[in-house]
């Protein structure tokens, strides 16, 4: 058996030419996130007498790391969660506490403050007038304050629809690379790793979208509920609206409702945060309706400068919808100061509702606070949630960055080292040119010879 | 290996963080405040908004305090005018009391005595802010009138 020399050179010179179009697709998608660094998988052709007879191109592969990739994915849906969370959240907080202006906790204060002034002069109609009027700015900034909540978590609510949408459209495209990714393994085209990159890339972005999790194969779920099984996309649709609101997955019999509690992602985020401006809203409303209940029933027991008792400050609706000042009550009908009829210089009914400024437990929920101490443990309640929010937001970022580092030290593109490697494979191609070449030759001379 | 692209995210992420590290603190030194809304300090802030409600109610209580000063003020006035009214009724009467006062001398006191009846009552009917300082709970009453039981 012989040695077919220029097979051998030719091998080498495909190899070559194999490796420095690797390394020229790494440099051109050197800034390409979703790209991961490509190599070319060489074998040696054995031969007679132990020397090799050539070098096989085995195929391009690209660097996989993923366990890194799961970790990324995961990290990424908990960041976007905290980040929409934390926006739809401090909207809500400049609401309920305002770097200027009236707050809940300063209405109710002056509005105690104007029940101390009158138990001093209660006949006064200028002290008797004040507090008719604090009673409505407390009424006011209640009512703002809630309707302005509730427009923040409904319209970051409305902003989920195109953000399903988005969902919908990676899973389709996700589903349809399942197909190709399959069909280009099985022809060994060399279109997989570009493809794998792809799919890679989507599922990270659902991930940050709506916390979905993938398996190897490409099958996608979210909360449990699967969106893209093998080459089937599943639709994503809302349902509800407020804080009803929900999401489905439409199948072929009908649909299942996605748990949106174990959400994660943008999507999860916007979800809880909505959820939280509600419970933040009911429960200020609440305290806001507990506090003017008692100060109802105390004004109740009072009589107006007219001799009228029994007139309500405020009208409170059932539930937990926001107060107003009552628009029948006046400085004569006022019944804030007298604990009696015909004496109007009696202000011990005043007296009895200033001190609901220091009654605890009016708000069942806070069996030890004063009404304006209820209101500030609920915003700093709600403080806490946002701040612990914000450091997760933080602490994952810093996390998030240091697996994208870790994950890029082999997938990603080091130029300088392409470069290195550049110079090696050029080498490789002239030296596997000039064994070509001198092979050339002897042929040559071998042919003059028998020739002669 | 650090690959290039992880090494420029690293330096804007960076970037980023340390641009919102500024901001909060440029927000901090702008108000003057570490604790601007509760989640920059949920515990400190729930404790300023208990002394703001405390510092509230105090210095309410102390504008309270200047307007019954000027109601004690008045009673105060009201209780001097009184006292020198009596005053110069026990002098009229001492005078008065003197036989060899003549009766157009006399009648010259009774209107001294009319004069003083009327201070006094002008003295129990101060009013403070529109109300009767000595009208107890009827403070919208006028308290005082002279009932005349004989002529004079």
């Amino acid at each position: 058996m012989s040695v077919n020399l220029s097979s051998i050179s030719l091998s080498g010179i495909q190899a070559a030419e194999a490796q420095i179009a690797a390394v020229q697709s790494n440099i051109a998608n050197a800034s390409n996130p979703n790209y991961s660094v490509e190599s070319v998988n060489l074998a040696a052709l054995p031969g007679p007498n132990g020397a090799g007879s050539g070098v096989e191109v085995l195929g391009t592969v690209s660097a996989q790391a993923p366990l890194l990739t799961q970790q990324i994915n995961q990290n990424q849906s908990s960041l976007s969660f905290n980040t929409a969370f934390t926006q739809v959240a401090q909207v809500a907080q400049n609401t309920i506490s305002p770097s200027s202006g009236q707050t809940l906790s300063t209405a109710l204060e002056d509005l105690f403050n104007t029940f101390t002034n009158l138990s001093a002069t209660p006949e006064d109609p200028t002290v008797r007038g004040s507090v008719i009027s604090a009673a409505g700015t407390f009424a006011q900034t209640a009512q703002q304050i809630s309707s302005q909540l509730n427009a923040t978590s409904a319209s970051e609510l409305a902003g989920l629809n195109p953000l399903v949408d988005q969902v919908n459209q990676a899973s389709a495209q996700l589903a349809q690379l399942n197909g190709e990714i399959t069909a280009a393994q099985s022809a060994n085209t060399g279109d997989a790793p570009a493809l794998l990159d792809q799919r890679d890339a989507l599922v990270n972005q659902l991930s940050g979208l709506i916390g979905a999790t993938a398996d190897a194969n490409g099958n996608v779920s979210a909360g449990g509920i699967p969106l893209v099984s093998g080459t089937t996309a599943l639709s994503l649709s809302t349902t509800g609206s407020g804080s009803a609101t929900g999401l489905q997955v439409s199948l072929a019999n009908g649909s299942i409702q996605v748990p949106i509690g174990e959400l994660g992602g943008t999507i999860g985020g916007v979800l809880a945060g909505a959820a939280s401006v509600n419970n933040i809203r009911s429960q200020l409303d609440s305290a806001v309706a507990s506090v003017a209940t008692a100060i109802n029933t105390q004004q109740e027991a009072g009589y107006g400068l007219d001799g009228s008792t029994g007139n309500a400050l405020f009208l409170i609706p059932g539930g937990d919808g926001p107060i107003a000042l009552n628009p029948a009550i006046t400085t004569q009908n006022l019944a804030a100061a007298s604990s009696a009829a015909g004496v109007p210089g009696d202000g011990s009914n005043a007296t009895a509702l200033a001190a609901i400024s220091n009654q605890v437990g009016i708000d069942a929920g806070f069996p030890g606070s004063t009404p304006t101490q209820t209101i500030s443990a609920m915003l700093s309640g709600f403080g806490t949630s946002l701040q612990s929010a914000l450091n997760d937001q933080t602490n994952t970022s810093a996390t998030l960055q240091s697996l994208q580092q870790l994950k890029g030290s082999i997938t990603g593109v080091s130029l300088n080292d392409q470069l290195t490697q550049l110079v090696q494979y050029s080498n490789a191609l002239q030296a596997a040119g000039r064994a070509l070449q001198a092979t050339n030759d002897m042929t040559t001379f071998l042919i003059q010879v028998v020739g002669q | 290996m650090i690959s290039d692209l992880s090494q420029f995210n690293s330096l804007a992420n960076s970037l980023d963080l340390v641009s919102s590290n500024l901001q909060q603190v440029q927000q901090q030194v702008a108000t003057g405040k570490r604790v601007n809304v509760p989640s920059d300090d949920p515990v400190a802030y729930a404790q300023a908004s208990s002394l703001n409600t405390q510092q509230s109610a105090v210095s309410n209580d102390a504008s309270l305090g200047t307007q019954i000063q000027g109601r004690l003020n008045t009673i105060n006035g009201a209780f001097t005018a009184a006292t020198n009214v009596i005053n110069s009724a026990i002098a009229t009467a001492t005078q008065g009391a003197d036989g060899s006062v003549s009766t157009s001398q006399m009648a010259e006191l009774a209107t001294q005595v009319q004069g003083g009846l009327q201070q006094l009552l002008s003295a129990g009917n101060q009013q403070y802010l529109n109300a009767y300082v000595f009208g107890g709970n009827q403070s919208l009453s006028t308290p005082f009138r002279i009932i005349y039981l004989g002529s004079l």
